[in-house]
C-alpha cells in the first residue's frame, strides 16, 4: 500500500530537472526511506532507476544498478536495474552483473510492470524480470561475449527459462560463438567504487557491543590491537545473496586465515544491523548454522548502546521501518590494528582471498627497504656531482684554491669520472620512471626528467644562469618523492 | 486416458462438475507439459465455472509446483493467474492466491493484504486471516495496524491473536507483550501468544516472568504450565536450582496440580536434578 511519504517520492522523481537531484536518492540510508516499509523502498528505488533511465544514466549510478544485478532479490527492482542499464552506452562488463542477475533468478521469473508508480505486478503485466535481462544482453551483442561460457551454461540448466525467453538465450549464445572476445572489465569513467580510510571517533567509546555469549564489550575491546575484518548483517534477511551468503563467506575467510597461518593474529566481527532482534542466542546459532565459528576475536556481536554512533562511523548504507531494516547494502571493512579503516569492501561481492590478502598487508605493511634509499641518495648524489665536476683549468684553480684553504691538499684529476657520474643520473631518472609507473604516481617523474636535462644541457654547452643549481634541486626533490610512495598493491 | 484427454474433459463446459472434477483429478502433475498448466489456470480463474472444479484444478497447479520439472518455465504465467485469482469474489480462491503470492513476496499481494487490514478493499477475507498471509513475511508494513489492533480489546479474539502473532517478529511490541502477559483480564490464550512471543524478542524478560508465574498462586494453570515447561526447556539448569524457593513450589506442583502443570513441574524437576 502506498504511503503519502511514497507518493511524494514519487512526484519529486517525477518532477526533478536534472538526473545529478536524483543520485542522492540511491544512497541506501536516504532519510526518505527512513520509516518507509521494505515494499515500499522497492517501490520507490524501482521508480528512480526508471527516472534515471529516462534521464541517461549518469556514471555514478552504475554501481548502485550493478549491485541490484549482482545481489538484488526484489524482482521489480532487478528487473527495473537491467531496464535502466539500456539507456547507457553498451559496455563488456554490463554483460557480467547482466548474468549474474540471471542466475540469480533461477526459474524464479515475475511478471513485472513499469506502467504506473506503485504498479509492480499485474496480471497482464508487458515485461518480466528475465525479459529485461535478456533485451540488456540483447543489446550488448559482441559485448558480452565474455560470458558466453556461463550463458551457454544457464542455458543448458534446462528448468530455468520459459521456451521464449530459452529460445532467445539460444539465440544469444549462437551469435556470441564466433565473437572474439572483448576487453573486459573495467569499471566506466566515474563509476569505480570510492575507498575511504576513517580513525576511529572518541564517541565510538559510547557504544557497547554484546557477543554471541553475552559477554560485554567496547569498540576498543573488539578491534584494537591486531587487524579486524568487520562485517555487517542481521539474521532476519530475506535475502539469501547477502547475509546468509556473507556470514557463509565469513566462515570460509576464517578458515583461510587459519590456513595462512594468522587466523589468531586477525579478527573477525560481525556486527548485525538488527540489535532489538538478534539476541546472543539468536546470533550464535545464526553464525554457526554457517559455519562461522565464534572463538577468539572472531564473534558475532549486537550493539546495545550506541548503534546509531556505529553507523555514523563506517557510514552504514542501512535504513530502517522501525526496528525492522528495510534496505541496506552489502559492506565490509577491513581495520588496522588502532582501529582505523584500511580498506573497505562495499556494494559488491567480495572475495574472500582478496580479504585475506588485504587483512595479511595489514598486519604486516611492506617496509621501505634501506636499499630503496640508497638507491635514492646514490642517484641524486650523482646528480649533483655533475654540474660540480670541475670541467676547464678555470674550474680546477678555484677547486685547488678551495682545498687549498681547507688543508686538503691537492685531487687527482680523472676524466672517466665525468662520464661516469652522467651514466648515474641517466640510470637515476630510469629508476624514477619506473617507481612512477609501479606506484601510478607520475607526478615525481616530471622534475627528475627536467633536472636531468637541466644537467645534461650544460654539460653539452647549452647553459642559463643558475640551471645546475635548479637542475640539482629538482632532481632531488624528485628523487626523494619518489620513493616516499610505497609500491601499488 | 492422457492428461491432455482428461483436461479436454475438464475444460468442457457442458459436462457435469463432477465429471470434470474426476478428469482433473485423473491427470498426473508430474507429467504435464507447459499447454496442460495453461488449461488449469484458465479453468482456475474462470468464475464461471463451478467452485470444485476450479478447487480441483488449483490444487493440481499447486502439487505440479512442487512435482513437475517444467513448472519454473511456467512460473510466471502461474504469478499472473494468481494476481488475477486474488481479486476473485470466492474467498477460498482470493486466500489462497494471496497466500501463495506473498510466499512468493510478490508486492502487490502485500498491498492488497494491507488495503484489507485498512478496511479499504473489499475482497471478503477475513483481517485474522490476512494478518495470518502476512506473517510469510517479517519485512511487511503491518506492524503499525496490527499494535493497533492488538491493544485493542474490542477486537475479536481470533483478530486479536492474528496480530500478536504476527508481532512476535516485532522488538517494538516486546513491551506491549509484557504487559498483556502479566495482565490477568487477558485470556489465558492471548497471554499463551504473549508468552510466547516474549520469549522470542526478550528471552530474560520472559525467563524472569516464567519464574514469577510459577510462584504465583493465583495464576492461570494453562499460563502456569507453559511458564514451567519454558523454563524445562530453556533456562538455565544451574540458575533454576540455586532458587530454591522456586525448586519448593515446583516440587508442591508435582504434588497436586491440574496434569499439565503435573507434566511441566515433572519436567523441569528432571532437568535441575543433574545439578543438584
Amino acid at each position: 500500500m502506498q504511503t503519502s511519504a511514497e507518493k511524494a517520492f514519487a512526484e519529486r522523481v517525477d518532477t526533478a530537472r536534472d538526473p545529478t537531484d536524483l543520485i542522492e536518492l540511491l544512497r541506501e540510508d536516504h532519510v526518505d526511506y527512513a520509516g518507509a516499509a521494505a515494499a515500499g523502498v522497492v517501490r520507490m528505488r524501482g521508480w528512480l532507476y526508471l527516472a534515471l533511465a529516462r534521464f541517461g544514466l549518469p556514471p555514478a549510478a552504475l554501481p548502485y544498478l550493478f549491485e541490484e544485478l549482482e545481489s538484488g532479490h526484489d524482482a521489480y527492482l532487478v528487473a527495473a536495474a537491467a531496464h535502466a542499464l539500456r539507456t547507457v552506452p553498451p559496455d563488456p562488463i554490463h554483460a557480467k552483473f547482466l548474468t549474474a542477475a540471471l542466475r540469480n533468478t533461477d526459474g524464479r521469473d515475475q511478471p513485472v510492470s513499469f506502467e504506473r508508480f506503485g504498479e509492480t505486478t499485474t496480471a497482464n503485466a508487458p515485461t518480466s524480470v528475465v525479459g529485461e535481462i535478456l533485451s540488456a544482453l540483447e543489446r550488448l551483442g559482441p559485448m558480452a561475449r565474455n560470458m558466453s561460457a556461463d550463458l551457454a551454461q544457464l542455458l543448458g540448466a534446462d528448468c530455468l527459462l520459459d521456451p521464449e525467453s530459452h529460445q532467445r538465450l539460444a539465440e544469444l549464445t549462437n551469435s556470441l560463438r564466433d565473437q572474439p572476445a572483448a576487453f573486459c572489465c573495467s569499471w566506466p569513467r566515474g563509476a569505480q567504487p570510492k575507498n575511504s580510510s576513517v580513525v576511529p571517533s572518541a564517541s565510538l567509546a559510547a557504544a557497547r557491543f554484546e557477543d554471541q555469549d553475552g559477554n560485554m564489550l567496547t569498540f576498543s575491546q573488539l578491534v584494537i590491537g591486531h587487524p579486524t575484518v568487520v562485517a555487517f548483517f542481521y539474521t532476519r534477511c530475506d535475502n539469501p545473496l547477502k547475509c546468509s551468503l556473507t556470514v557463509a563467506k565469513l566462515a570460509q575467510l576464517q578458515r583461510q586465515l587459519q590456513v595462512a597461518g594468522v587466523g589468531e593474529a586477525i579478527g573477525i566481527v560481525v556486527i548485525t544491523y538488527d540489535p532489538g532482534y538478534d539476541h546472543p542466542a539468536r546470533l550464535r546459532a545464526y553464525a554457526t548454522s554457517r559455519g562461522f565459528c565464534p572463538t577468539g576475536s572472531c564473534r558475532v556481536v549486537r550493539a546495545v548502546e550506541g548503534f546509531d554512533v556505529v553507523r555514523r562511523h563506517f557510514s552504514l548504507g542501512v535504513n530502517y521501518a522501525g526496528t525492522i531494516v528495510n534496505r541496506h547494502k552489502l559492506e565490509l571493512f577491513v581495520l588496522d590494528r588502532r582501529g582505523k579503516t584500511a580498506a573497505a569492501f562495499e556494494r559488491f561481492q567480495w572475495d574472500t582471498a582478496e580479504i585475506v590478502a588485504t587483512a595479511q598487508l595489514v598486519l604486516n605493511p611492506p617496509r621501505r627497504r634501506i636499499g630503496q634509499w640508497l638507491v635514492t641518495a646514490l642517484g641524486c648524489a650523482a646528480s649533483i656531482a655533475v654540474p660540480l665536476f670541475p670541467k676547464c683549468p678555470v674550474c680546477w684553480a678555484t677547486y685547488f684554491s678551495l682545498f687549498g684553504a681547507l688543508g686538503l691538499g691537492t685531487v687527482p684529476y680523472s676524466p672517466w669520472l665525468r662520464t661516469l657520474l652522467v651514466v648515474a643520473a641517466l640510470c637515476n631518472l630510469a629508476i624514477v620512471v619506473w617507481r612512477s609507473v609501479v606506484t601510478r604516481w607520475m607526478l615525481p617523474s616530471a622534475p627528475v626528467v627536467l633536472g636531468t636535462i637541466a644537467l645534461l644541457s650544460a654539460q653539452a654547452g647549452i647553459e642559463f644562469p643558475g640551471q645546475l643549481w635548479a637542475g640539482g634541486l629538482l632532481t632531488l626533490v624528485g628523487s626523494t618523492a619518489s620513493v616516499s610512495v610505497r609500491r601499488s598493491t | 486416458m492422457t492428461n491432455k484427454a482428461a483436461l479436454a474433459i475438464a475444460g468442457n463446459a457442458e459436462r457435469k462438475a463432477a465429471d470434470r472434477v474426476k478428469a482433473i483429478e485423473s491427470t498426473e502433475a508430474v507429467s504435464y507439459e507447459i499447454a496442460d498448466l495453461d488449461s488449469l489456470a484458465a479453468l482456475v480463474v474462470d468464475t464461471k465455472a463451478a467452485a470444485s472444479v476450479r478447487r480441483a484444478a488449483l490444487h493440481q497447479l499447486l502439487l505440479a509446483q512442487f512435482a513437475n520439472p517444467m513448472f519454473s518455465k511456467w512460473r510466471r504465467k502461474f504469478i499472473s493467474a494468481l494476481v488475477k485469482l486474488m481479486d476473485d469474489p470466492t474467498p477460498e480462491f482470493a486466500e489462497a492466491a494471496l497466500g501463495q503470492l506473498v510466499k512468493l513476496k510478490v508486492p502487490a499481494a502485500q498491498t492488497k493484504l494491507l488495503s484489507i487490514l485498512r478496511s479499504s478493499d473489499k475482497t471478503p477475507i477475513s483481517a485474522a486471516k490476512a494478518l495470518q498471509l502476512l506473517r510469510y513475511d517479517v519485512h511487511t508494513d503491518a506492524y503499525p495496524i496490527a499494535r493497533e489492533l492488538a491493544d485493542d480489546p474490542a477486537i475479536d479474539d481470533r483478530t486479536r491473536q492474528a496480530a500478536l502473532r504476527l508481532l512476535a517478529a516485532d522488538p517494538e511490541a516486546a513491551d506491549l507483550f509484557e504487559k498483556l502477559l502479566k495482565s490477568k483480564e487477558e485470556a489465558p490464550e492471548v497471554r499463551r501468544v504473549c508468552a510466547a512471543a516474549l520469549n522470542n524478542l526478550k528471552p530474560k524478560a520472559y525467563q524472569k516472568f516464567a519464574q514469577a508465574s510459577v510462584l504465583d498462586e493465583h495464576e492461570n494453570n494453562a499460563v502456569r504450565a507453559q511458564s514451567l515447561m519454558a523454563l524445562a526447556t530453556l533456562g538455565d539448569s544451574e540458575l533454576l536450582a540455586s532458587n530454591e524457593q522456586l525448586t519448593d513450589k515446583v516440587k508442591e506442583l508435582r504434588a497436586g496440580a491440574p496434569p499439565a502443570v503435573k507434566k511441566a513441574a515433572r519436567l523441569y524437576l528432571e532437568k535441575i536434578s543433574d545439578v543438584v
